[in-house]
């Protein structure tokens, strides 16, 4: 396998992701409405009406349906959606780069 | 960094969508153009990276949390046409599975975090650069000059974009209709922390890995390595 160390290294951060998700608080601007609320005094119409996308994903803020009963369970599904995400951007990558390249996949 | 869906009307979010398609098409160009046969498995693997990479939240001053994006490294190392590629694919598996990130907003994310931010690391990086190659110190120190710059740079496009919306788009009393703060507000918040901390990751993430890999892999950053000079 090409690169074949940077893959491994790419792994270890993708089992140390659940050290992404101690800090406190979340992103600066990237409140749900409650949060905007808490902050402005108001929710503005125009962001009320629009669908967050949040409420919608499959793997909502990097979990797992289910895994959310303790601190384990939530890293553990922080790492399974690291490995997941990780892997389908590195596939779209390769995929979209073959396909500039060459015109095709194969 | 990246905007959520209903933070920006939905004609700015187009606007942006209108800027970043021909960024899009240029990235397919060059990296048609440019990047070796060998180097699409690298462009996949730092697609991934950037995507891990920005799932390390730090803690930032006022309570908020910031992360690096690799943006600049992924430029020195396959050029910055290729980076805007990469992250763009990063974060839009982001929106898409994640939440992180509007799919409305992925234009304007893509080029705050996929454009702005490796153009701009990149070209401080060539300007500290010099004559320097992989392994000398001052590559290094070039290369954490250039995630330094790139990142804060980013920032305050978010501020910009975020910050114009109330100026915009408000009611005839001029109650904000989208995001709600203004310049006043967004760009303390936005720039400060990044400044302070997040820049300092991204500058020790730029500066060490391009001081490992230059020491260790030279041959990465080589002539004829798709990298550009």
């Amino acid at each position: 396998m090409k690169y074949r160390t940077g893959w491994i290294v790419l792994l270890i951060l993708a089992i140390l992701t659940p050290l992404g998700i101690i800090a406190a608080g979340g992103a600066w601007g990237e409140w749900d409405l409650d949060g905007v609320r808490d902050r402005a005094g108001f929710v503005p119409e125009g962001m009320r009406a629009s669908t967050d996308g949040r409420t919608e994903s499959p793997f909502k803020e990097y979990t797992v349906p289910g895994l959310d009963r303790s601190f384990f369970h939530e890293g553990l599904g922080t790492i399974i959606t690291a490995i997941l995400g990780a892997g389908i951007t590195a596939l779209f990558a390769f995929a979209v780069a073959r396909i500039a390249r060459h015109g095709g996949i194969s | 960094m990246h905007i959520p869906d209903g933070y920006l009307s939905p004609r700015s979010a187009a606007a942006l969508y209108v800027i970043s398609a021909p960024l899009w098409a240029l990235s397919l160009r060059s990296v048609r153009r440019n990047l070796r046969r060998r180097r699409v498995a690298l462009l996949s693997l730092l697609s991934a990276f950037s995507f891990l990479v920005m799932m390390f939240n730090i803690p930032l001053p006022g309570g908020t949390t910031g992360h690096a994006a690799g943006g600049v490294l992924i430029a020195i190392l396959v050029g910055p046409w290729a980076a805007l590629m990469a992250v763009t694919l990063a974060l839009a598996v982001q929106a898409l599975f994640f939440g992180d990130g509007g799919v409305l907003a992925l234009g304007a994310n893509a080029f705050n975090i996929g454009f702005v931010m490796p153009f701009t690391g990149y070209l401080v990086f060539r300007l500290f650069r010099g004559a320097a190659g992989p392994g000398d110190r001052r590559f290094a120190i070039a290369a954490a000059a250039g995630g330094y710059a790139g990142i804060n740079i980013a920032a305050f496009f978010v501020a910009v974009e975020l910050g114009l919306q109330p100026l915009l788009h408000h009611l005839p009393d001029g109650t904000p209709f989208y995001a709600p703060f203004t310049f006043g507000v967004t760009i303390p918040a936005m720039v400060i922390p990044h400044l302070v901390i997040a820049g300092a990751a991204e500058a020790i993430l730029t500066g060490g890995v391009a001081a490992f890999l230059g020491k260790y892999h030279p041959e990465l950053f080589e002539k004829g390595s798709g990298a550009p000079r």
